[in-house]
């Protein structure tokens, strides 16, 4: 338990400095990817709902910290994990979700990852360009901010999760 | 009782839910531009930390055309050099100049945190209020403005960038001294918009744009850009230019913070005129 402990708060930390340190810095067509959000993403199925509240409405206040935007990362944030335990249930996988596994592409596949992660990501985008622009003036903006930064950001959770350590070595020999 | 205890037991979730969205509403509204919360800034003691010794890193990477930049502005401050000059008539002897009396300082102070992609663009320095930095100072570059110091902590300072819609710029064009407000649209880190200039005033592309100094935050005649268009709309009485901006916000590391040694006098005696209207 001790150890789960640990291993999440540096994890947070770590995607919150590489999201502020470094990918900040870097833009597609002045749209910024948003990597930390595979923290809140990857977090185990069995996760309190209202614990995840906690560490979105945390995650996101501290990048809004790093980046002079306050509120706007938070609230991005909040509507993730609000919709995220109801995004699992509309995705789910047939057999239902094993314990032991995570909520990643690894354990359930790119298809799944993409329809699981992609609308997250895009209910994370949308809140927080709404947020940024704070006017539905520039709706169109939000619009096309949102579908660009959907995609960077999803191709670099993608990629990034191909690398992703297994946890627990799968099980093997499983009849098909 | 009970029953209530029931209802918040069981949409716990979305109450929770809907406190904290509220909490982050109430903190974005009240979020006043001019006096941030420091603790709510980058300037914070943590971020501040962490851009500081991650930009310690990253500046290696630019030691080459930051050195050039340096030098050129050496070479700039070189020629305006008292000694570069030789007296026209050398029989007289130079006095030392009592009819000027400082009104500028200048506090040098280096980027840490940058950036140029959102509506709301802000930069971090590494001197704060120990080093004499105070909220409200102007922050130029060696080659156009910056931006205004918005928060400071003892450390720290956060500036809000030219490129940050909710900043506006007193601007004169500076062959005539026609002057109108410049601001940021949000198109390009290189271009800003200078508005309320009369149509009936002459310009033309490349016309330069310096701070009016009618503010108490810049030095008259820092330059800002140059023009690089214009259009009029019909009906209109006023031009809305476009300008280039003269700093590189892509490629920002040493700046220079304004202090103002007649601000308080200034402040206090406009707004002693303006209340005894």
């Amino acid at each position: 338990m001790a150890s789960e402990l640990l291993k999440h708060t540096l994890l947070f930390w770590a995607w919150l400095l590489v999201q502020v340190l470094v990918l900040n810095n870097v833009a597609v067509g002045g749209v910024v990817p948003q990597i930390y959000l595979l923290y809140l993403l990857t977090l185990p199925f069995e996760t309190p709902k209202w614990l995840l509240l906690a560490l979105g409405f945390g995650l996101g206040l501290s990048i809004d910290l790093f980046t002079d935007s306050v509120g706007v990362h938070t609230s991005a944030c909040l509507w993730m994990a609000l919709a995220r335990p109801l995004v699992l249930d509309l995705v789910g996988s047939r057999e239902g979700y094993e314990t032991g596994t995570l909520p990643r592409m690894r354990d359930y596949g790119l298809v799944w990852f993409l329809r699981y992660a992609g609308t997250l990501t895009l209910v994370h985008h949308l809140v927080l360009y709404l947020f940024l622009e704070f006017s539905f003036a520039a709706l169109g903006k939000v619009l096309s901010n949102t579908l660009l930064g959907g995609f960077l950001s999803m191709s670099l959770m993608v990629v990034l999760q191909l690398f992703a350590p297994s946890v627990k070595p799968r099980k093997k020999g499983r009849l098909i | 009782m009970r029953k209530l205890l029931e209802f918040v037991i069981r949409f716990h979730f979305t109450i929770m839910f809907l406190l904290l969205q509220t909490v982050a509403l109430v903190v974005m509204l009240r979020d006043d531009e001019a006096k941030r919360e420091t603790v709510l800034s980058s300037a914070n003691a943590v971020s501040g930390y962490f851009y500081e010794n991650f930009n310690f890193i990253t500046e290696y990477f630019s030691l080459r055309a930051k050195n050039d930049a340096l030098a050129e502005e050496n070479t700039r401050y070189r020629n305006t050099y008292l000694r570069s000059y030789r007296e026209k008539v050398p029989s007289v002897e130079s006095v030392r100049d009592s009819l000027l009396t400082q009104k500028y300082y200048y506090l040098s102070a280096r980027v840490i945190n940058n950036s140029v992609n959102s509506p709301h663009n802000y930069l971090t320095l590494d001197k704060g209020r120990l080093d004499g930095i105070q909220p409200d100072m102007g922050v130029v570059s060696a080659t156009g403005i910056v931006g205004v110091v918005r928060a400071v902590s003892d450390h720290y300072a956060s500036v809000i960038s030219v490129l940050n819609q909710k900043l506006r710029v007193s601007a004169k064009i500076k062959k005539n001294g026609y002057y109108g407000s410049l601001y940021w649209q949000g198109q390009s880190h290189t271009l800003a918009t200078l508005m309320e200039i009369p149509n009936h005033v002459e310009i033309a592309v490349g016309d330069t744009i310096v701070t009016s100094g009618y503010s108490v935050i810049f030095p008259e005649g820092e330059t800002i850009g140059v023009i690089s268009d214009f259009r009029q709309d019909a009906g209109d009485s006023f031009f809305e230019i476009d300008v280039e901006l003269s700093t590189n916000f892509k490629n920002l590391s040493y700046v220079y913070v304004v202090g103002n040694l007649h601000r308080e006098e200034q402040i206090e005696l406009e707004e002693g005129t303006e209340n005894g209207q």
